[in-house]
């Protein structure tokens, strides 16, 4: 069983015995779910700078 | 039992940073000093997630500042003072990616039951936390 499967089964009896999610607290407080999302790039930072660099230059 | 009363002083410590100093460096003793403690997948996942945490809140304060600052930015001299403050945050931020990316790797190797250092990787995120604390509160210094 993996830990999605463990963490939905916990949910349903969250629900049935209506435990407002009690029990899926208590189960990622001892097994925390790694968060895999992944971490944004700085592009925005990038472009800013390239604009910046661009517009002072042809300033000059 | 000492040593465990120890961790525990030390995770309340952390605690206590975290709320102070925008999670920066707090979250980095959370991690690393938990790590410590005990040797175990929970807690490098605990610690993974807090670096992911650190990370995340530094992209937005580098976006933030830096797209702001170089908008600004009038003259060449403009952009190379923003440079020595924007680019070293933006080399500890990819730096920490990188390092968190590698310790989810880790994470994974181990529990589909391949070999790997979890305890070392998680601790190798320690410096990388550390430097994007600085390099973020450096950018927010006036």
């Amino acid at each position: 069983m993996t830990v999605a499967q463990i963490l939905e089964m916990l949910r349903a009896l969250d629900r049935a015995f209506g435990l407002a999610g009690d029990l899926v607290a208590l189960a990622k407080q001892n097994h925390p779910e790694l968060r895999e999302d992944p971490l944004p790039a700085l592009d925005e930072v990038d472009d800013a700078r390239a604009d910046a660099l661009a517009r002072t230059r042809g300033g000059k | 039992m000492g040593d465990r009363r120890a961790c525990r002083r030390r995770r309340g410590g952390a605690g206590a940073a975290r709320r102070v100093v925008a999670g920066l460096v707090g979250v980095l003793a959370a991690g690393v000093l938990t790590a410590g403690c005990a040797s175990s997948l929970s807690t490098a996942k605990t610690a993974t997630n807090g670096a992911r945490e650190v990370a995340a809140a530094a992209h937005d304060v580098i976006t933030e500042v830096c797209v702001s600052a170089y908008k600004r930015a009038a003259t060449p001299a403009d952009v190379a003072a923003i440079d020595a403050r924007c680019l070293p945050a933006e080399r500890a931020y990819l730096s920490l990616r990188a390092s968190w990316a590698a310790s989810v790797a880790t994470i994974h190797a181990v529990e589909l039951g391949q070999a790997g250092d979890v305890d070392g990787t998680v601790r190798a995120l320690g410096p990388t936390v550390a430097a994007v604390g600085a390099a973020v509160r450096r950018l927010e210094a006036p």
